[in-house]
Formats: structure tokens, sequence, C-alpha cells
């Protein structure tokens, strides 16, 4: 089986279960192939959880979740070590860290302890406890939830963090069609539990080595650095994007570009995956407000820019 | 060839290519020659390390001891030969110069050695530029500028294989090392002299292009003048007879007016000096009176023969002539000369129309003269009698005590004369017939050289011919003078030109007539041709023309020169300018005309000027649009792009507008699939044809797959079907409607 057909029967799979979202399965494939973090940014009950258990369950992988509430401790979700009194030593157990798939639902609820315990997990694959280092699985992604519509008792995740994940995405509701045929399924089962692995763990990993060997033209890159020095330019943003977005952009966009079967980047590809990438790595300047916490106005001012920058011919 | 190998080869090529031209352009010792000759033997068959021989010098090396010694010595050498030897900085440092050679011919092991092996030789190349001025220069320079350029780079190849190789020892197995080690092939070998070519040819722009400084700063020219004989004050009978074999160059003539067949001329009479005195023995000049002539304007000297006015530009038959520098000081020319014009501090006359300088000049000399021959007039040509002036006839009716029997030849021969003219030419036959031409005549020894000619040996050259003509007609009282001079015979086809040499040397006869001025008579029988056709000739005179334009360009290449190319080339510029202008002006009137009829007939006056002006406007914009869609960026990026993606980004902009004129515009930040979801909304028609299009370039440009064959005519043929879909069927939602 190669990329283009493993990649196709991952979507179907998932497809099977989130009706009507193959743009968003297929930004969190692209996610998972470019070894990045998503960040899920959405009211609930549109099927965040279901989207992060399906891919889990698709890959044949372990799947953890993680709901996070204000009193939740680091070492709850790192592991923490007990004395054993048997051999007379300290043992550590592992936490819910500990799964290839890491679900944070509602991760702006934690305290920014917890929070950024999350960091090292996150940019390095792995977890340090009293002087001991412990590598995480492979592969290892971490899909956040965070509901933009309430603020009370939450704790903003900081910019640093922020950078951490490759992608925002926002799901939205399906039309009424779909939403048709979800009520028209029936209930018994969670939907996510009926489907099958269709990739192993050792699948994914390879896809994401092949995916770091798309090829990215010189013109290419320079379009991308186009964009991103245009948002560090703009007078409608405050901060922009740093060395690490680019450096997310250019992966992700190579991800996307072995999800669409190619073996070279397009300037579509970077156009198309500059907002989801970009948005929540830029802060918008004073005078815009606080209006536009869910990011969608960014978006409109990542589509303004691209609209500037011309795309190499 | 290893690099190694090819490398010291051109070094020391470098060097024997400086050391020959030094050899050439002044005499060195025979042992320093041999000693040097031995060095450079050596250190080629040192350079292949494999062959046995090279293996035995490797033994034969002095130690570094011995040659310091050797240097010492050599500095001491050095001091002697300039205080005791040769007297003289310029070839005492040249063989001290030649020594150091030796040293690190012998001593080639460092790169240092190679460095100073290079300036050494550069030296020496300078050294005889200074000395010379010959045309052997030049293939020696081009020689040695062209082993420079490949001794450097491989210069810096070794160097930089030898860092290659540093690091290599480090991190991976020599072998590989061994294996990446560079060869010179034939396609290096000609890329390289073609660099020294092109570095040749831009050295030459470079030659013509600076200011130039005056010529002779370093320029070695003393004791160059050409010994002649026949100039000066007494000229004794036969003096010529000696030089008639000496081929070297006095002079070369052009004739810049005259016109004729290129391959050959007719022999040309260069006037030098004339006498009146005969004594027996030598002639000499009994008016040694000279006066200067008039400069005017600068630069250009008129012999005033009457008191007519001078003439406002120089009259007669122009010679160019270069003279080479010779030991008298005498200008010749065709007879009779008018006006000469040089960069000279004066010119003197004598009473006999000869030309003087103030001193011999010790360099070429170049200047042009006018010559106004004289002939005969058709009534003297018959007259029986003529009444010669008084001073006429003080001065050349000497004769002196000769024999008798010379006064008796003359009556003899002049005897059925009907007029003076012919009187004249029966002594000319006379002496043409029964006289042999013979350069093996003993006639410095003899006493009385004119008797033997007449009487007795009757064999003889130019000088006993002419001196026994004047004698014989001034006993018949026919005024007549000797001239010496050069008879140019040797006309170079090639650079159009006479050659005159030594050999050319020649004296023939003025006789006087009242009306017609001096006439020019010789009494020499024809020389056998010495002009030769075969091709060892021709290839001679080449050389010579070559060399004449050496000399020319090169050596004599002076600011005046310079600044005469630069007018040439002003006015020139000048006429092309003024035929487009013309040829411009012309069309303006033309195009204007029309542009009012057509003006005249649409609208009132005053129209036409917003029209040019909208049209203008139009350019403008037209121009500045161009200028703006072309960033930078494209300039620079296309330096990376591939062949192939030049060409499918050609073929993907002419699909860019075949679409923008169906109203389908790409803006810039649009990328290509959203331009072909544009092109499957507004003209469906097309999509397939651009679809397979975008495919392609995408393909190409991005996936940087290659663009075959048929990739490319499938293109083109999809952009052939886009036009004819184009031009077929009405655009629906073109913005132009």
């Amino acid at each position: 089986m190669n990329a283009s057909q493993s990649i196709k029967s991952l979507q179907d799979n998932i497809a099977q279960v989130i009706k009507g979202k193959s743009r968003v399965i297929e930004m969190a494939i692209v996610c998972l192939l470019a070894r990045g973090h998503l960040l899920i940014e959405d009211v609930p009950g549109v099927g965040k959880t279901t989207l992060a258990h399906s891919l889990a369950r698709s890959l044949d992988c372990s799947f953890k979740r993680i709901q996070f509430t204000s009193d939740l401790l680091p070492s709850d979700i790192v592991g923490i070590s007990v004395f054993n009194r048997q051999k007379q030593a300290f043992e550590f157990m592992p936490g819910p860290l500990f799964a290839h798939i890491v679900l944070a639902d509602e991760i702006n609820r934690t305290t920014p302890k917890t929070q950024s315990s999350l960091l090292e997990a996150m940019s390095e694959a792995q977890i340090s406890v009293d002087n001991h280092t412990y590598p995480l699985h492979q592969p290892f992604m971490v899909i956040a939830t965070q509901n933009p519509a309430e603020y009370h008792g939450t704790f903003p995740l900081p910019e640093s963090q922020l950078d951490r994940f490759l992608m925002r995405l926002r799901i939205g509701y399906p039309t009424p069609a779909e939403e048709k045929k979800v009520l028209d399924r029936p209930q018994l089962l969670h939907p996510a539990d009926e489907i099958q692995p269709v990739l192993s763990a050792q699948h994914i990993v390879d896809l994401q080595a092949q995916a770091e060997k798309v090829r990215m033209e010189d013109s290419l890159m320079d379009y991308l650095l186009a964009i991103v020095l245009a948002t560090r330019h703009n007078d409608l943003l405050s901060l922009g994007v740093s060395t690490r977005g680019a450096l997310a952009l250019c992966k992700a966009a190579k991800a996307l570009a072995l999800v669409r079967d190619r073996t070279y980047c397009l300037p579509e590809d970077i156009k198309e995956l500059a907002p989801t990438v970009l948005s929540h790595r830029v802060m918008l300047s004073r005078s815009q407000g606080m209006r536009t916490k869910t990011g969608e106005h960014t978006e409109r001012i990542l589509q303004d820019i691209l609209d500037s920058v011309p795309v190499p011919i | 060839m290893a690099l190694d190998q090819a490398f010291r080869l051109s070094s020391i090529l470098l060097a024997a290519t400086g050391f020959a031209s030094l050899t050439l352009a002044i005499v060195l010792p025979p042992w320093l020659l041999t000693f040097a000759g031995g060095a450079f033997a050596l250190a080629v068959l040192r350079v292949n390390h494999a062959t046995a021989i090279s293996g035995a010098l490797q033994h034969l090396r002095l130690s570094a001891l011995t040659w310091n010694i050797f240097l010492l010595l050599a500095f001491a050498g050095f001091w002697i030969d300039l205080l005791l030897v040769s007297q003289e900085l310029l070839p005492a440092g040249i063989h001290f110069l030649v020594l150091l050679l030796v040293n690190k011919l012998s001593n080639l092991d460092q790169r240092r050695d190679f460095l100073h092996l290079y300036a050494i030789s550069l030296i020496t190349l300078l050294a005889s530029a200074a000395l010379t001025t010959q045309l052997w220069y030049a293939p020696f320079f081009f020689v040695y500028l062209v082993a420079g350029v490949w001794t450097l780079l491989l210069y810096h190849l070794r160097q930089e294989q030898e860092e290659d190789a540093g690091r290599h020892m480090t991190s991976a197995n020599p072998a590989q090392t061994r294996s990446a080690r560079p060869t010179i092939t034939v396609r290096f070998f000609w890329t390289t002299n073609g660099l020294a070519a092109g570095a040749f040819g831009l050295t030459l722009l470079f030659f013509f292009l600076i200011p130039r400084i005056g010529i002779g700063l370093l320029q070695n020219t003393h004791g160059e003048s050409l010994r002649t004989t026949g100039f000066s004050e007494q000229v004794d009978l036969g003096v010529i007879g000696p030089v008639k074999q000496d081929p070297s160059i006095v002079m070369r003539v052009e004739l810049p007016d005259s016109v004729g067949p290129a391959t050959t001329r007719e022999p040309l009479y260069l006037r030098g000096v004339a006498y009146n005195r005969y004594n027996g023995k030598s002639w000499s000049n009994s008016l040694p009176h000279r006066r200067m002539l008039t400069e005017l304007p600068p630069g250009t000297f008129t012999l005033r023969t009457s008191r007519a006015k001078l003439p406002a530009s120089p009259q007669g038959l122009r010679q160019d002539i270069l003279l080479e520098p010779l030991d008298t000081a005498v200008l010749f020319g065709a007879p009779f000369l008018s006006t000469v014009t040089g960069t000279f501090l004066s010119v003197q006359s004598d009473l006999m129309g000869s030309l003087h300088l103030a001193f011999p000049s010790h360099t070429r000399i170049q200047y042009t003269a006018y010559s106004l021959p004289t002939s005969l007039s058709s009534a003297e040509r018959t007259a029986a009698a003529v009444l010669y002036p008084e001073h006429i006839l003080q001065q050349y009716l000497q004769i002196p005590d000769v024999s008798s029997q010379i006064v008796e030849l003359a009556r003899h021969v002049t005897q059925p004369a009907g007029s003076v003219f012919h009187a004249v030419t029966l002594i000319h036959t006379h002496l043409l017939a029964d006289y042999r031409y013979n350069l093996d005549v003993p006639s410095l020894q003899s006493a009385h050289p004119l008797e033997d000619f007449l009487l007795t040996r009757k064999t003889g050259y130019c000088e006993h011919y002419a001196t026994a003509m004047v004698v014989l007609l001034r006993a018949v009282g026919i005024p007549a003078r000797l001239v010496t001079g050069f008879l140019a015979t040797e006309w170079n086809e090639f650079g159009g030109y006479y050659t005159v040499r030594q050999r050319d040397a020649h004296a023939w006869v003025e006789v006087y007539f009242p009306q017609s001025g001096w006439i020019t008579m010789d009494p020499t029988p024809p020389v056998p041709e010495t002009i030769g056709q075969s091709w060892w000739q021709s290839m001679g005179r080449v050389m010579d023309s070559v060399r004449l334009q050496w000399d020319r360009l090169f050596v004599h290449f002076s600011a005046n020169d310079q600044l005469t190319v630069v007018q040439g080339i002003r006015e020139s510029g000048e006429v092309v300018r003024t035929k487009l202008s013309e040829s411009l002006s012309a069309l303006s009137v033309k195009s204007s005309a029309m542009l009012r009829l057509v003006m005249s007939t649409l609208a009132p006056t005053g129209i036409p000027h917003a029209a040019l002006l909208v049209m203008l406007a139009i350019g403008a914009a037209y121009l500045g649009r161009r200028l703006l869609h072309s960033p930078r960026n494209d300039a620079s990026q296309s330096d990376a792009l591939s062949a192939h993606q030049r060409t499918v980004i050609t073929l993907y902009t002419t699909m860019l507008h075949c679409l923008a004129q169906r109203g389908i515009e790409k803006a810039a930040s649009t990328t290509p699939f959203e331009l072909l979801r544009q092109v499957r909304e507004q003209w469906f028609e097309a999509w397939p044809a651009a679809d397979a299009l975008t495919q392609l370039y995408t393909h190409v440009r991005f996936g940087q797959a290659p663009l075959t064959r048929e990739d490319r005519t499938t293109a083109e043929d999809l952009l052939r079907r886009l036009r004819t879909l184009g031009r077929s069927t009405p655009p629906q939602n073109n913005k132009a409607q």
C-alpha cells in the first residue's frame, strides 16, 4: 500500500464518523504527518473529541483523553513516582501523556502551571520527571480543544504555548443534511468505536518521514518567507509570525502535498494552509480591540496578506 | 596529464619564454646561455617523477648551503660585472637575473619558489621589453601571456587540491582523494587558451584606449642608426659598390595618391644629394651654402624656388616616407622636393635642391614629401643650341684634368648630334650599349677610376656610369651634375609601399636645360630583377608589412595617433548620426504628413497635438507597466531556474496571455489552480486545455520534472487549441463588453 492509498483509506475511515468535514479531517492528517499538534477551537458538541478519537482508532494507536480542569496538576498528566515497598524504591507511574494520541480537552480551563507541563512533551516528544527523561511514543500528537464562547474561569494559553501547536482549526457546524445523517445513525455505540484501524503506528512514522522528503522549490520558499515577512510588517498585527511559524508552515505544506499525492509543493499548499497554521501565531494590534478571540478576524487579515503577496510564476 | 606535472611544465614554460625573449633582446655571454639552458633542461627532466633519469637527478641535487654560496658568489659577480666588466647597470643586472633564474629553476620545491620564479620571469620579460621594439617581441609576449594564464590557473588549482587533500586526510580514506585528483583535459586546455586570448584582446583595447605617455622612456636606441654612403660632403667614386649587397632597410615609401596595379610599380627615384665638382677621384659640392626653409603652417616646410607665392596646399606627387635612423641628415624624396611635412625643428636646403635636417635623427622619422617632377619641353628637345645662364656655366661645367682621350671620346660620340638633347641621348646610349654592369670593381684602389672605366675595363656600376656621363656631357659643354639617392624597385604589394634597402643606393645624372630645368637621366643599364616571386620572398614581404604595422601601431603609437583614431571614430560617428537623422526626419516628414491628412479629415486643428500626447502617454504607461510587471525577483530567480523550467514558464505565460484576452486575468496572488477554477467558471470550453497545461506547468515548474519533447509538443498543441477557441467562441463574461 503506497502513501496515497494509506492516506485515502485513513481519510475514508474517519469520514465514516465525522460527516461532511473532509477539510477538517484532511487538516488533522496533515498535522499528524507533519509531526505537529492540533488545537481545535470551537463550541462544544461539534465533534472535537470524536475527531481525535476516530483518528486514534483508525491508526491502531493508544489514545488517552485528559479533561483539563482548574485543579488539574502537572503530575496528573505526566505521571508520578510512587514508592514501591517491595523494591524499596520509587517507581514511575506514567501519566496519560504516554499515549500516541492525547486529547487535551478544554485546555484553557487549567492553570498555566499544568498547561506548561505539556510544553516539553509537545516540542521534544519526551518527559522529564525526577531527573529522568522518558521518551514518548511515536507518533505522538496532542489534540487540544478549547471553547471560544465562554471565558469565565479560563486561563488563555500563553503565546509560547500557542506557538507549539502546528495549526488551529475550527470545525464548525455541519450542514443540515449532514447533521441529519448523524441523527440517523444507531446510537447504541459510540460511532468512533465502530471503525477499525487501517494503519499501524509504524505506518504513520514512515509517512512522516516521507512527508519530510517532499520537495519545495526555491521560489516557493521565497513565497512562504514573503508571506511571513508581510505579517511582520502589517499595521494591523502587533506580532508577526516567528521563524518557528515559518518552519511550521513549511512542514505543513509538505505534508499537505503528500496527502494530495504529490512529491512536490505547490503555491496553493502554502496559500491554503497559511491562515490555519499562522493565525494563532500572530497578535492583533491594540487598535483591533479584543473582539476577536475566535481568530476569525485574524484569519481575515491573513487572507488579505495572502491576496497581496505575489505567487511565483 | 596530471595536475602537478602540468603545473610544473607551464611554470617552466613561463620562465623559458621570458628568458628566450631576453636572449633575443641582449647578447648574453655563451657560458651564461649554456648554464641557463642546462638548468631549463634539468628542470624539465625533473618534472616527470616516474622516469629513471629524474630519479637519478634527485640524487644530483646540491645542498641548500651550496646554493646559498652560489647566490653570494653571483651577487659578488654582479658587482664585479657592474664595476669592471660591462660597466653598465642593465647588462650586469640581467646577468645577475639569469643567475637567480638558474637558482630558482634548480630548487623548485615549495610554493614560494614558484612565486619567485614567476617574479623573475616577469622581470626578464620587462627587461627585454625595455631593450627592444622589434616585432619578434609580440609572439613572445603572447606566449608569455598564455603561459601566465595557464600557470596561475594551475597554481590555484594545485593549492586548492592541497587544501582539499589536507581536509580529506582527517575525514575520508586516501583512496577517495586520489580518485578525485583532477587531470588536465583537452577542453580545459582550450578554455584556458581562450581566456588568455581574451585577456590579450582586452590588453590591446587598453593599449589603444589608455592615454599615452611619450615613448622612449625605457627605450634604448642609441647606436642603432644605419651607416649610409654617398650622402656626405665628399663622395669617393666607388663607395656605393660595397653596399650594393646590403639588404638592411633604409626607408619605406607609400604613394597614397597614386593609383596603379597593386602588384607591381615603376621604379621610383628617391633623390638625396647632388654634386657638381669632380676632382678625378671624388665628388663634392662647391655650393655648401644652405638656407632655412619657411615653416608655414607649422610642420610644413616649403622650398621657394622663385618669388612665386606659396601655394595654399602642397602640390605634386605625395609620398609618405618612414625613414630609419641614418647617419645622414638628408631628407629623401622623388625629384624634385617642393614641400615636406613632419615634426622637424628645421629643414635646410642647399642650392641644388637637396633637403637636410639640422642633424641626423637617432629615431625613426616619418614625413610626407611633395615633389614636382620636371620634363623636357618639346622646344628644347629639338633645339640645336641653347643659351645657358652664366651661373650655371660656372658651376656645372667643371672637368678635372682628365686625359684628353675622354674629351676625344665625348666629341666622337656626339659627332652626329643634331641638337643638344640628341647629344645627351647619344652619350646615354653609348654608355648603355658599350659598357657592362659589374659590381666587382676595385675602383677605390685605382688612381684614375674614371679612365679605367671609360677606356680600359669598360665594366662598372651606377657611380661609374653616372660620373662618366656627367664628365662626357661637360666635355661637350652641356651642364650636368651627379645625384645620389635610392632607386626603389621593391614594391610590397601586401603593405602597399616601396621597401628601400641599402642595396638600392644609386647614382644618376641631372642635365640642365634652361627652360625645363634639371632633367633626370640614368645611364646605368637596368639591374636584373631583384624582386623575387617565390613564396619565400613574398612571405618575407608579408612579414615586412606586418613589421611596419607593428612599428606604426605599437612601437610608435603615440598620443597623437590616439587622437587621430578618436577623431576618426568621432567623424565617422558624426556621419552615421547625420545619415540617421536625415532618414529619420524623412520618415517623420512622411508620417506627420500622413497624420495631418488623417487628422484634417477627422477633426479641426489642435487635435493632432492632443492625439500625439495621448499616444505618448499610452506608450509611457505601457512601458511603465512592463517595467513594473517584471519585478527584480524574477531576474534573480531566473538564474536558479533550469532550462526546462524556463521553457515551461514561457508556455504558461503564453497561456496566461490567451486567458487575459478573454478577460480572465491572473492576479499576482492567484495560484495556478485557483486560476484554473476561475477558468472553469468563466470559460468552460477552455478548461480541459488549461487544466492539462497547468498540470504540466506545476509538474515541471515546482516538481522540477524534466520537460520531454512530447510534453512540449502537447503543450504547444494545447496552446494552439486555446487560441482557436478564443477566436471562435465569443466571450461571455468578458469585461471589455
